[in-house]
């Protein structure tokens, strides 16, 4: 058990910090190292994929076979996941892209726009709700904001328009100042991402945090 | 010489000795025919005759059954107890006969004490009444209690009558020896006392055999031959035990009649003890005499009535021997098993075989019970068979002669009570701790007796191997085994009774019904309601300096740290109206806080409707375009970064293709495809090759599709060079498509030859990179992966409007990552305007779907300030919430 | 693409859209659980037949079987590698899956330190001072407006970054809280921090706005199309 740790803290470490010299070092051979080890990287990485969609099937399997209640859901699940994957499999290899693009286009698409497009009325009941339930300064800069680049979004009336031009200068300007002043806020959002991320990474490859072995 | 071996402690002893040195028990037993006399019997004077017959009578019946007498040195009585010779001195005047009461308690005394002398004749009349009464009523007799058969008994024998027995019959009928006189034994020990030493109990002395059907059952009114010829010699003697008499208190198979008791001072029982309580039946309380009585005697008469709250007769006579406990009287060593029977004066265990017969028998135990049998007809050395203590065998008290099992009470002062039975004296002897009396009157021992000891007298039942040759103190009393039926418990009889649990069917004694717990009280049963949890070995560590490392002891035990069981004790068996009312408690107590986290009815009912409203509304507005026609202008504000995505476009090199990278997925296609649209179709205004790549999945599909789609609706589209396909592995995958590009994407079939493909090596080779993306990490990744390598490549981006202000950073700075940026459908709708007026739709679906788009952002708008007015108009009516409620 | 292709996939395309919407008015029911689920295993099985095909076949597998044999190892390393991983399908196998599992880990780690090192975090630092605090206007005067935006984004992106300093003292059982000036930048930074959110907030509104109208749409071309028995 020990050595089984020793070893993928090992590996974690050596390969991290020489992928990572890559990045800092301009030195050829290194980096060509370093893309090597991507190379490997990525095929593991499609590897991985592979799996989960495999355990996700068969866990949705053993629900539709035990019963009870949402087997049916798990069969269709089942079903759509193994019928999608010959048709659009042999289609690739194949070369038959069409097969593929309906797929996409007539199932894929539908589904997935469909609920993003149900986000509209959650998000307008929360934010109509917002004040109700908490009434503070933060509260209300939030809403600020988020009428301001809506009033900002809007088109003029097309039949005030002539008149609204001048006017809406005004309203263009109003919204890039707030645009920049928004920047701000999420320039220093990417700053604190971009710390985050290399702190983990960093943890990573120090062998402080092994996400690995969970 | 050879020695003698004690039947009691199984010492040696020397031939000649007459008890043994070590225990003090009879080496020698007292046989029928001794010339030794016996000892003197006490006489009384002749006004005093009834109380003292009486008395006899109660002494013989009292006499406890635990064997607690000491051994009986010889020793003659102590002068000083000039009282007690007077006593004996008139008893032995006395003609009372001592029958054979049913509860005729062995005394410690093995020496026989010489029988008595037969009472007056007035006494005689009792008896005779006695008898037929007791035939009638006596439900200790047993039923299969039956004269002795000829042959000698055997223990155990379930047929005949013992052998000695059918003989004492035979020679009663015959000439009667002449009664061996009395050895006066005034000076030493009162007659009366002998008699009590000397008796034993029938239930001591006769086998545990099956009852034996009486062979010559009395006939009615006609006293047995026994019992004849016991008022027989009594009419002749003062008082003194005659042998036939003695036979009565002695065992038919003591070998000889011991000798009386010393009346010594070292005797622990030379002082007369007092007569014992009878428990079984007793006769009814004799007239008291005239004249000063002692106490203790008018105890031993008074106290001889059978109480009906006794213990049953019969039984082990556990309180009688506690009694003769408690009165300090040593016990009395039991034969050994093996040893020759024939100890009077000691009480042997029975083994279970003659409690079992005892049982059967069922003699003076069910005395005064409801189930008892009817007691056998008296027989006189009838192996009545000794009740038997219920449950497991438990050794019961024997003694080692048997005695007459008819129980002939003494009744000399007067009648008995009405309700008095006449158990059998195989019951009152029963298990018992009887102490035993020895053989009274050694040396008058009748001839049925001596012959009995010819023949070999049945063996006594053999007591329990490895049991105390003392007599039985109170401990053992109170040993499970001695213990009457009724004490007993009832699980620990049988084998694992306790461990049989509720379920299991316990037998019962018939006076005890089968408890019942109620509910309550039997779900309140401690049960294995919890598990205990094992540490898990391959457990990880999370935290401290052994973080990651399995294996490592946890600072707290498993069993500490709190957690669910997984067994709950919760296997209630209530009734339906226990779970309703426990229902209806759960709901008082819980139903406050469930109130308090409710929201109010009210606000339940309006929230769907509010979301129904506002969702009408919205659909409403975009749909509105469908019948109110144009309603906003066809574009919006641009940004900045807008026109500079145009502007960058504008002054793209033609010959350069640009690469276009597809990184939505079909959620966001709706709003992405709108931008990449517009800009597509000036990169085809331009003339401007492209290629296509995606890191997603399914990201060149969308985009071959947004390809065919426009194309067949005339859209232009520029030309597609090459479609590089999946580049896997996100960040990685882009990292690897910057070093290299043509190895990364060697498996999408391009023909690099291919017009303006044959100068791209790298992404750098490329005039622009164009990212379509909803999300702003696929952004990040192109910028942070790609720009990174190829820094002169200018990259503009299309996203979605959710991410422009976490986009919109990367475009500002002297050198940004991002030249330009597309942000939404508004932006796209501007970037139309601005940079393809011509293709700007003014009709037509699109023109509609941005009419709709305004209207429901117009929608959104008065919604959301509709909501803020609300909220601040609610909330002066109402408790404004805490920050974090 | 054929007619039937076309209507076929409208049909399919409207009843997927009919039965994820229908959660307006019915809530969680038959049809939007139908849905759900099937998108899940379409994606998955659009996964799946992906990786198979585009990556492991046609970028891995058939290049390196048609490559010269020193590239013989590589291939015999990938399969080893992959066949490792696919113990994670079984808890026994589960350590055999660690070597290539902490490969993995390790390298995503490398790229994503390098990648926000210096592609997020060095050219964002140096956006951020890059603007002068007292521009000038191209007449070479004080651009008052500019200063006051260079301001604002500088002052804004300071204090938000000082809002997501989490370290704070412990001070025995009271609540800890952040050092005496972090506490004080931060507070300002919430409130930027809340305006960049309104913002988020309000572009997730229109871009989700836009997404229902498209499919609001599709719905009544489909149904329009059906009607009238033909597309115009």
């Amino acid at each position: 058990m020990r050595v089984r740790s020793i070893l993928s803290v090992g590996i974690v470490v050596f390969f991290g910090l020489l992928t990572l010299a890559g990045y800092f070092i301009p030195f050829k051979p290194l980096v060509d190292l370093g893309g090597g080890l991507l190379y490997i990287a990525v095929f593991l990485s499609s590897i991985a994929l592979l799996v989960g969609v495999i355990n996700l099937s068969r866990i949705h399997l053993r629900k539709a076979a035990r019963g009870g209640p949402g087997a049916g859901y798990s069969m269709v699940l089942f079903v759509s996941l193994w019928v999608t994957f010959l048709v659009v499999f042999f289609a690739i290899i194949q070369g038959k892209d069409v097969i593929t693009i309906w797929i996409v286009r007539n199932i894929q698409l539908p589904l997935e726009a469909s609920l993003s497009a149900l986000v509209v009325f959650a998000l307008l009941v929360g934010g109509v709700r917002l004040l109700y339930r908490r009434r503070d300064a933060v509260a209300f800069f939030f809403l600020g904001a988020a009428l301001i680049v809506l009033f900002a979004a809007i088109p003029l009336p097309s039949l005030l328009e002539e008149w609204l031009k001048g006017p809406d200068y005004y309203r263009q300007m109003l919204a890039s100042v707030f645009l920049s002043v928004a920047s701000g806020g999420g320039r220093g959002i990417l700053l604190g991402m971009a710390l985050g991320a290399a702190a983990t990474g960093l943890r990573i490859l120090m062998g402080s945090d092994r996400p690995y072995e969970r | 010489m050879a020695d003698l071996r004690c039947p009691m402690c199984g010492k040696p002893n020397p031939a000649d000795s007459e008890a043994c040195k070590y225990c003090g028990a009879r080496l020698k037993p007292v046989h029928a025919g001794d010339s030794k006399p016996p000892a003197a019997a006490p006489k009384s004077g002749p006004e005093e005759a009834d109380w003292m017959s009486d008395l006899r009578g109660d002494m013989m019946r009292n006499r406890p059954k635990t064997s607690m007498l000491p051994p009986e040195p010889p020793a003659p009585p102590p002068p000083s107890d000039k009282w007690l010779s007077k006593i004996d001195a008139r008893g032995g005047k006395e003609s009372k006969p001592a029958a054979p009461a049913s509860k005729q308690k062995a005394t410690r005394e093995p020496a026989p004490v010489p029988p008595p002398k037969k009472a007056a004749e007035p006494s005689e009349d009792w008896l005779s009444k006695i008898r037929p009464h007791a035939r009638k009523e006596s439900p200790l007799i047993p039923p299969s209690a039956s004269p002795p058969a000829q042959s000698a008994p055997v223990p155990g024998a379930a047929a005949e009558p013992p052998e000695w027995l059918s003989k004492v019959r035979n020679q009663t009928s015959a000439d009667r020896p002449p009664a061996a006189p009395e050895e006066d034994k005034g000076a030493e020990e009162p007659i009366w006392l002998k008699r009590l030493r000397a008796r034993r109990t029938q239930d001591e002395l006769a086998p545990a055999a099956p009852p034996q059907p009486e062979a010559e059952p009395a006939a009615p009114g006609e006293l047995p031959e026994w019992l004849s010829r016991i008022r027989e010699k009594t009419s002749e003697d003062t008082g003194q035990i005659d042998a036939d008499d003695q036979s009565l208190f002695s065992s038919p198979l003591s070998p000889a009649t011991p000798a009386p008791p010393p009346q010594t001072s070292d005797s622990p029982w030379g002082i007369a003890a007092p007569p014992q309580e009878p428990r079984t039946v007793e006769p009814a309380t004799p007239q008291e005499p005239q004249g000063a009585v002692p106490d203790w005697l008018k105890y031993a008469s008074e106290g001889n009535r059978q109480s009906a709250v006794e213990p049953p007769l019969g039984s082990t006579d556990w309180m009688g021997g506690i009694a003769s406990a408690l009165e300090q009287t040593p016990p009395t060593p039991t034969a050994k098993p093996g040893e020759p029977p024939g100890r009077p004066s000691t009480g042997r265990l029975l083994d279970a075989q003659d409690s079992a017969e005892a049982k059967k028998g069922g003699s003076l135990r069910s005395a005064g019970l409801e189930s008892a049998p009817p007691a056998p007809p008296i027989q006189p050395f009838s192996q009545t068979p000794i009740p038997q203590v219920p449950g497991d065998t438990p050794p019961t008290l024997e003694t080692d002669w048997d005695f007459p099992s008819e129980a002939m009470p003494d009744f000399p002062l007067g009648q008995p009570a009405g309700d008095f039975t006449f158990p059998s004296i195989s019951g009152a002897f029963n298990a018992g701790t009887e102490p035993e009396v020895s053989p009274a009157g050694e040396g008058e021992i009748p001839d049925w007796l001596v012959d009995i000891k010819k023949d070999g007298a049945p063996p006594a039942p053999s007591p329990q191997p490895g049991s105390p040759a003392a007599a039985p103190d109170i401990n053992e009393l109170l040993r499970a085994d001695t213990l009457p039926e009724w004490m007993q418990r009832k699980g620990a009889a049988a084998p694992g009774g306790k461990e049989a649990g509720p379920g299991a069917a316990a037998t019962t004694p018939d006076n005890l019904e089968q408890g019942e717990l109620p509910r309550w009280l039997e779900a309140m049963r401690p049960i294995q309601s919890v598990t205990m949890p094992t540490e898990d070995e391959e457990r990880v560590e999370s935290v401290g300096p052994l973080a990651g490392l399995r294996g490592v002891l946890s600072a707290e035990p498993v069993v500490a740290i709190p957690r669910r069981p997984a067994i709950l004790a919760g296997n209630i068996d209530a009734s339906p109206a226990q779970l309703t009312l426990t229902e209806t408690l759960r709901r008082l107590l819980i139903e406050p806080e469930v109130r308090a986290s409710r929201k109010p009815v009210r606000a339940m009912l309006l929230m769907p409707l509010l979301r129904k409203a506002m969702s009408a509304v919205l659909i409403l507005a975009i749909i509105f375009p469908f019948f109110g026609g144009s309603l906003f202008s066809n574009s919006g504000y641009q940004p900045e970064a807008n026109k500079k995505a145009g502007l960058l476009v504008g002054e793209l090199p033609a010959d350069r293709p640009v690469l276009v990278a597809f990184e939505y997925d079909a959620s966001a296609a709706p709003e992405i495809e709108t931008g990449a649209s517009a800009l597509l179709e000036h990169l085809a205004q331009r003339g401007i090759q492209v290629a296509f790549i995606s890191s997603q999945p399914n990201g060149t599909m969308l985009g071959e599709g947004l390809r065919l789609l426009n194309e067949e609706q005339g859209i232009g589209m520029p030309p597609l060079i090459a479609n590089f396909g999946y580049v896997p592995g996100g960040a990685g995958g882009l990292r690897r498509l910057a070093g290299n590009l043509r190895e990364t994407v060697n498996g999408s079939n391009v023909d690099w030859t291919q017009g303006s493909l044959a100068a791209v090596n790298s992404l750098s080779d490329f005039s622009m990179i164009l990212v379509l993306a909803a999300s702003p990490q696929s952004v990040r990744d192109w910028v942070e992966q790609v720009h990174t390598t190829a820094p002169n490549t200018p990259i503009v981006a299309m996203v979605s409007a959710a991410s422009d202000a976490l986009v919109f950073p990367y475009t500002e700075g002297s050198k940004p990552a991002i030249w330009g940026l597309v942000a939404g459908y508004a932006g796209a709708q501007a970037y139309r305007a601005a940079f393809l007026p011509a293709t700007l739709a003014t009709s037509g679906v699109a023109a509609m779907r941005w009419q709709s788009f305004a209207g429901g952002t117009l929608a959104i708008l008065i919604t959301l300030v509709a909501g803020v007015i609300g909220s601040l108009a609610l909330g002066r009516f109402r408790k404004p919430r805490k920050v974090g409620e | 693409m054929n007619q039937i292709e076309v209507i076929g996939g409208m049909a399919l395309g409207f009843f997927f859209t009919v039965a994820i919407l229908s959660y307006l008015l019915l809530d969680d029911n038959l049809l939007f659980r139908l849905g759900a689920y099937t998108l899940v295993g379409v994606s998955a099985g659009y996964l799946m037949a992906v990786m198979l095909s585009s990556v492991m076949l046609n970028q891995y597998l058939i290049p390196l079987l048609g490559s010269p044999i020193q590239k013989l190892p590589i291939l015999i390393l990938l399969m080893v590698l992959g066949l490792m991983l696919f113990g994670r399908l079984d808890p026994r196998g589960s350590s055999l899956a660690l070597i290539p599992m902490a490969f993995l880990v390790g390298v995503g780690a490398a790229v994503v330190v390098g990648g926000s090192l210096t592609g997020t975090f060095l050219p964002q630092a140096v956006a951020a001072a890059e603007p002068s605090l007292l521009p000038s206007n191209p007449g070479g005067n004080l651009d008052i407006l500019a200063m006051l935006e260079n301001w604002c984004v500088l002052i804004g992106t300071l204090t938000t970054l000082a809002y997501f300093h989490f370290s704070a003292r412990p001070r025995g059982g009271a609540e800890p809280v952040r050092p005496p000036g972090i506490a004080q930048i931060a507070q300002v930074g919430k409130f930027f921090l809340a305006i960049t959110l309104g913002a988020l907030y309000a572009g997730a509104l229109l871009s989700a706005l836009a997404i229902l109208v498209e499919r609001i749409y599709f719905v009544v071309q489909t149904l329009i199309i059906f009607s009238t028995g033909g597309m115009g």
